[in-house]
């Protein structure tokens, strides 16, 4: 599985072995990492802010559940590095070309709209 | 909104074909059916074809107000459920709820807020928020400054000028565009509210609207992100002009779709040429009922009485008598120099008070937007006008009237008006009556009331038994009393006008001390001055008792009805099914009717009845016999199939509990009259059939003991007990005897089919059950079947026989009024004068104080002229033309020797120019003035301007371009739908037969609900379906429980792990932390289904009962989250 995913990616501009890039509306874009974990399938993240306009803006921990509580698939958490990142986490069963794609567009589309509301821009 | 006839169905599938084609070709649509036909309906349907194929369609519906708001929530629900014939997962998930949540939003802020979260749902907001109220105090202009700026923090505070009101409000709303996303549609409800567009000096409402959805350039450059933020505008109105096509365009034009139609701002261009532009996108049907080979339209089944009077049609109101007619010429004199004097002789139509009451005026404090003495003072541009031109003399005419002759000025409208609609009470008809003076809800309501007091106690006194009528003229007399000082008190001191609420406050029955405008809220429904009588409300406690005789009264023996046989013969019966002699049946329900006891000490009557029950049940279920289904399915639906208690002790005699008799066996014993009151559900399963009778039962009981059918009931039971005491406690037998008497008057009253009585009222409920539900309680089927009688219970709590309303909805009256029974009259201001269905049995309007733009006229007959409304039914089922009395009757009472005919006839014109615009072949007329110059109309005595009595024919059909379109199929076929809920049931079963799984019986299509073992703590957890694009979702849910904000942290760390989500509810009251663990996954081929839902509710549970058990450390089992659970498969979250 781990070769498949990239062989998934026509559209989306690939950055290294585990990022790329998803275009969106306008001229916005969102980075995405994928990486597989032996037991635990596939995991999609992207970063929403980092650590230091985290701290800028107050955003935490509780923001993160709040926007849990309302989400499709995607997972809000505030990671190791003090940065709040959006998580999408696929079964190690079967995952399809359209399954993989509908949860990165979801999780790049959720991610980067959040980043609009908290900075206004699309800081990469 | 209720069954639809084939016909109306088809209409409104056009109608949505059209509106999704126009939409798709030009952008914008107006759909303006006339009212009642079903716009929303026809707007969701648009909807649901734009999303089965885009299944990201965003959303935002603007309806008018708070009411119509949240009827919108409602009827997506109800859409969704009764329209949506199979689960697309675009429109209908798997659990048959919406599959875009609709989310309502109080306020602009909340839809900041909501938009911000998750922009993917389906807004419903309201107009009147738009309005966007600032105080003169600048501090909380700055506090919502801030909690805007809170949620997109990198707003510049610099932006929002606090020097002045307009700039400031500009400011924010392209700060609220920057926070919303695109959306693919806007609705826009009641559209004709926008109508005086967006130019300076119209509402700033229309000016927030506009610039938070993104028109012109206003934001561009100051507001990061600043833009256009409605793809397609879809407007719905009955009423989309008044008099001039430019208004069309004025309300295209607010949100930025001016250039659709350019032409209709033309002030050169003819009428014909601007119609011809509006044909391209604006759509309307008219409404036709079919009687016999005839098509009628509104104009030819509603019969309007604009000559003035009420008692004849077309008859001017009588001034009887010198002393009113003296009256009538001084007020006519006075209110003449009023307007002569200060206002140059000329009015805003609708702004004198004098027309509906000579009552002193009070004011009434709306919203904080400055306060009226009527509840929609918009249409006046002078504070005087607004206020009512002609108050302060007619307030100065009346207090001298009352000190010289010691009552009231008399109001010959007033009175003749009151007098027609009790004589509709009393024939078994509804009213709906408009005011437009606050006061007058009150005056009016409290003559009628005096009415129908008067009507009560005559009754009481002639069907109370000889000796107990002396105790009920004291207790009259002690009403007349309390009346007389009431009277005296609200004389002296100020009208508490903004108080009428005092006899609408929401409680539940069982606590209802009742009311204090009538007779039946004081000692009927209320327990009077509570003096040792046995009043109403003090019977219907004992109702509610569980000890007392009455506490089994209305409930159902369903071991009996299983067994097929009457109360007296039950053991025996059970003794035949299961096989075993009718002694140790009886020994064995005595065994184990204890487990169901919580106190056996107190062998409460109605506990051991409905342990019994239980116990009976159980032997049923378990004997494997023909009934071991059925009672497994009563269990199921009434006892939710929750253990006993262990250990518990038998209850001696239990077993004859078992025998017991209610109202509801006495009925099944007289066939006829349940077949009127309980009608068996032909066809469906058992438990369908269960569901429907449960539901009708618990409605007839709630009629019962709270509307009109308890007077026979109070009436039989204090004739019964001989006295009218409250001290005595009633010997048990006594309520079967009373029960067979009060079927006995309900048999009476069908055979006598009389048209105001208890078994009209019970009779009319069972017969248009579905439109009850539809209007009132559209989820009562799908809730458990114990919350039935609370839920009729709240609805119909508090009756009043007559209603009034102003300031804000009472939901509750709302719904009863769209029920048999009481409100048989219902008052209000412009409040009810859009949104609220009030069809279902009501055909009669007054427009008792006359507003002055035909929209509002139209949008008020509406309320009761719509689609399955009980005058369509009526007409339908007698299949000829109408004689008048047999049409809707629209009453525009007016005394013809006043101003008020001068206001009447201008209204009249300009209704008809109306129908100029909107219909083809009628000849136009009318002026557009709101003004009239008494001067010179005073003198005009030409002939009343009269309906137009030709077949409408609209002006605005679907044209043959609007149905055409490439055919595709659809996206997901029912066959789809079938596999996949096939699928998910597969799930279900698999899991069933798991030893870890403990599941609870299903109530929803794809939920599961249950425990989980793991290691040896249970985990409770929920599976429903949810659906992304069209693409069908699992989610688990399991609850960790409530913390404390202290240990936020410490959870945090712990619970960033397993590829699960951390979700909370914060509750500020508490400062705790409501939290549950999360977890998606897609469906994508069966062969993996059972694999991945493993996987998800393993890792779920796993990281929920950690923290469980870290955090909270009591292993809380699935009962403790039951209800939390089955509510997290809703839509709102």
């Amino acid at each position: 599985m781990s070769a498949s995913w990239r062989s998934w990616l026509r559209g989306y501009e690939a950055l290294d072995e585990r990022r790329f890039k998803v275009p969106l509306h306008g001229e916005r874009s969102q980075v995405v990492w994928c990486e597989e974990r032996a037991s635990e399938g596939l995991t999609l993240w992207s970063i929403v802010l980092g650590r230091a306009e985290c701290e800028a803006s107050g955003i935490g921990l509780e923001d993160a559940w709040h926007n849990n509580r309302l989400s499709d698939l995607v997972s809000f958490k505030m990671d190791e590095k003090g940065r709040l990142v959006g998580e999408v986490y696929l079964p190690p069963f079967g995952v399809t070309q359209q399954e993989w794609r509908l949860a990165t567009e979801t999780l790049a589309k959720t991610c980067d709209r959040l980043e609009y509301v908290l900075t206004g821009s699309d800081r990469q | 909104m209720g069954p639809l006839s084939p016909e109306a169905a088809k209409e409104q599938l056009l109608g949505a074909v059209a509106v999704h084609n126009i939409l798709a070709r030009k952008r914008v649509a107006y759909l303006a059916d006339e009212v009642g036909m079903g716009k929303t309906y026809v707007a969701l349907g648009a909807i649901a074809l734009l999303r089965h194929f885009h299944p990201s369609l965003r959303v935002l519906v603007i309806a008018p107000r708070e009411n119509i708001q949240v009827k919108w929530v409602r009827e997506i629900k109800n859409f969704t459920r009764q329209i949506v014939r199979f689960p697309d997962l675009r429109n209908r998930a798997l659990h048959d709820e919406p599959a875009r949540s609709p989310v309502l939003c109080s306020d602009l802020l909340g839809l900041v807020h909501e938009a911000t979260a998750d922009p993917d749902r389906d807004f419903v907001c309201r107009l009147s928020s738009f309005s966007f109220g600032l105080g003169e105090d600048p501090a909380s202009w700055t506090d919502k400054r801030d909690r805007l700026v809170r949620m997109l923090p990198w707003l510049d505070r610099g932006l929002f000028s606090l020097r002045n009101k307009e700039v400031f409000k500009d400011a924010f709303a392209c700060g609220v565009n920057c926070a919303l996303p695109e959306f693919d549609l806007v609705v826009i409800d009641e559209g004709h509210n926008l109508k005086a567009g967006f130019a300076p000096g119209v509402a700033a409402r229309n000016r927030v609207l506009g610039l938070a959805l993104g028109r012109g350039d206003a934001g561009l450059g100051r507001f990061r992100g600043y833009g256009r933020r409605a793809t397609r505008l879809l407007f719905l109105s009955a009423t989309p002009i008044e008099h001039d096509y430019r208004q069309l365009w004025n309300q295209l034009d607010v949100v930025g779709f001016g250039d659709s139609g350019p032409e209709l701002r033309d002030a050169d261009l003819p009428d014909d040429a601007k119609r011809a532009v509006a044909q391209q996108f604006l759509i309307r049907r008219v409404t036709t009922v079919r009687t016999g080979d005839q098509e009628l339209t509104k104009n030819l089944y509603r019969r309007e009485w604009r000559g003035g009077g009420v008692g004849d049609h077309d008859e001017p109101l009588p001034i009887p008598g010198w002393r009113q007619q003296l009256v009538v010429a001084l007020v006519q004199k006075k209110v003449s120099e009023v307007v002569g004097t200060k206002f140059n002789n000329s009015f805003q139509i609708g702004m004198l008070a004098s027309f509906e009451s000579f009552m002193e005026t009070a004011k009434v404090v709306k919203g904080g937007e400055g306060d009226s003495v009527f509840d929609d003072p918009e249409q006046a541009e002078e504070e005087e006008s607004r206020q009512g031109a002609d108050v302060p003399t007619v307030n100065e005419l009346a207090r001298a009237y009352r000190r010289k002759f010691g009552h009231e000025l008399p109001h010959p409208k007033m009175d003749a008006v009151a007098e027609r609609l009790w004589r509709s009470v009393e024939s078994g008809e509804k009213a709906l009556v408009f005011v437009r003076r606050v006061a007058s809800v009150k005056e009016l309501k409290a003559k009628l009331d005096r009415l129908y007091d008067d009507w009560l106690i005559a009754q009481l006194k002639a069907r109370l038994s000889p000796g107990l009528r002396t105790s009920l003229e004291h207790v009259v007399a002690r009403y007349e009393d309390l009346r007389r000082r009431r009277r005296t008190l609200a004389l002296d001191g100020p009208t508490d006008v903004a108080g009428a609420a005092d006899d609408q406050v929401a409680l539940e029955p069982s606590s209802d001390r009742g009311g204090r405008d009538s007779f039946f809220a004081w000692f009927i429904r209320g327990i009077g001055d509570d003096a040792g009588v046995l009043s109403g409300g003090a019977l219907r406690e004992r109702f509610s008792q569980p000890a007392s005789v009455f506490g089994t009264f209305l409930e159902d023996n369903y071991v009996a009805a299983l067994l097929g046989v009457p109360p007296g013969e039950v053991v025996q019966g059970l003794a035949g099914v299961i096989g075993k002699p009718s002694a140790a049946v009886r020994d064995q329900l005595d065994e184990d009717a204890g487990q169901y006891v919580r106190d056996v000490k107190k062998r409460r009557r109605l506990d051991v009845f409905l342990a019994v029950q239980r116990a009976a049940l159980e032997l049923l279920a378990k004997s494997r016999g023909p009934l071991a289904e059925n009672a497994e399915v009563l269990l199921d639906e009434l006892f939710g199939r929750r253990p006993g208690r262990r250990g518990a002790v038998r209850l001696r005699g239990a077993a004859d509990a078992v025998e017991g008799a209610t109202l509801f066996t006495l009925l099944r014993a007289r066939p006829a009259l349940e077949q009127a009151l309980l009608p068996v559900r032909q066809g469906g399963s058992f438990r369908e059939r269960l569901k429907e009778r449960e539901v009708r039962r618990a409605l007839m009981s709630a009629q019962l003991r709270l509307g009109h059918p308890f007077i026979d009931l109070y009436v039989i039971s204090v004739n019964r007990f001989g006295r009218l005491d409250s001290g005595q406690r009633e010997r048990a037998g006594v309520e079967l005897q009373i029960g067979k008497e009060f079927l006995d008057e309900l048999e009476r009253q069908a055979r006598e089919n009389r048209a105001w009585s208890g078994f009209r009222e019970l009779a009319d409920a069972a017969e248009h059950l579905p439109l009850i539900l539809s209007l009132n309680l559209p989820d009562v089927l799908h809730r458990p079947l114990p919350m039935a009688p609370t839920l009729f219970g709240r609805l119909l709590r508090e009756q009043q026989p007559i209603a009034g309303m102003f300031g804000e909805v009472n939901k509750t009256l709302v719904g009863q009024f769209r029920m048999p029974g009481y409100p048989r009259v219902l008052i209000s201001t412009d409040l009810l004068q859009e949104g609220e269905d009030l069809h279902a049995f009501c055909r009669q309007v007054y427009h008792y104080g006359l507003p002055w733009m035909p929209s509002s006229l139209e949008q008020r007959v509406g309320r009761v002229d719509r689609v399955g409304s009980l005058n369509e039914r009526r007409l339908r089922a007698a299949n000829r033309v109408p004689t008048g009395d047999e049409k809707l009757q629209v009453f525009f009472p007016y005394l013809r020797e006043t101003v008020e005919r001068v206001q009447a006839y201008r209204v009249f014109a300009r209704v008809n120019r109306f129908l100029y615009l909107m219909h083809e072949s009628l000849a136009g007329d009318g002026t557009a003035t709101s003004t009239i110059n008494l001067g010179s109309e005073i003198l005009d005595l030409s002939k009343c301007p009269m309906a137009p009595t030709e077949t409408l024919r609209t002006a605005f059909g679907i044209q043959p371009w609007m149905l055409d379109g490439e055919e595709r199929p659809l996206e997901v076929s029912m066959g789809d739908s079938r596999r996949l809920v096939a699928r998910v049931e597969r799930i279900r079963k698999a899991l069933e037969v798991e030893r870890r799984y403990q599941l609870a019986p299903p109530t929803q299509p794809g939920v599961i609900l249950g425990t989980i073992a793991v290691g040896k703590r249970w985990q409770p957890f929920t599976v429903f379906p949810r659906s992304i694009d069209g693409q069908m979702l699992l989610r688990c849910v399991s609850p960790v429980g409530i913390l404390e904000s202290l240990k936020r942290r410490e959870i945090a760390s712990e619970a960033t792990v397993g590829g699960t989500r951390l979700c909370t509810a914060y509750d500020s009251r508490f400062d705790e932390y409501d939290f549950t663990v999360e977890a998606d996954v897609m469906l994508v081929s069966a062969e993996t289904d059972m694999l991945r839902v493993r996987w998800l509710i393993g890792k779920v549970v796993k990281a929920a009962e950690r923290l469980e058990e870290r955090f909270i450390r009591d292993d809380q089992l699935l009962d403790a989250f039951r209800e939390a659970l089955k509510t997290e498969a809703a839509v709102e979250r």
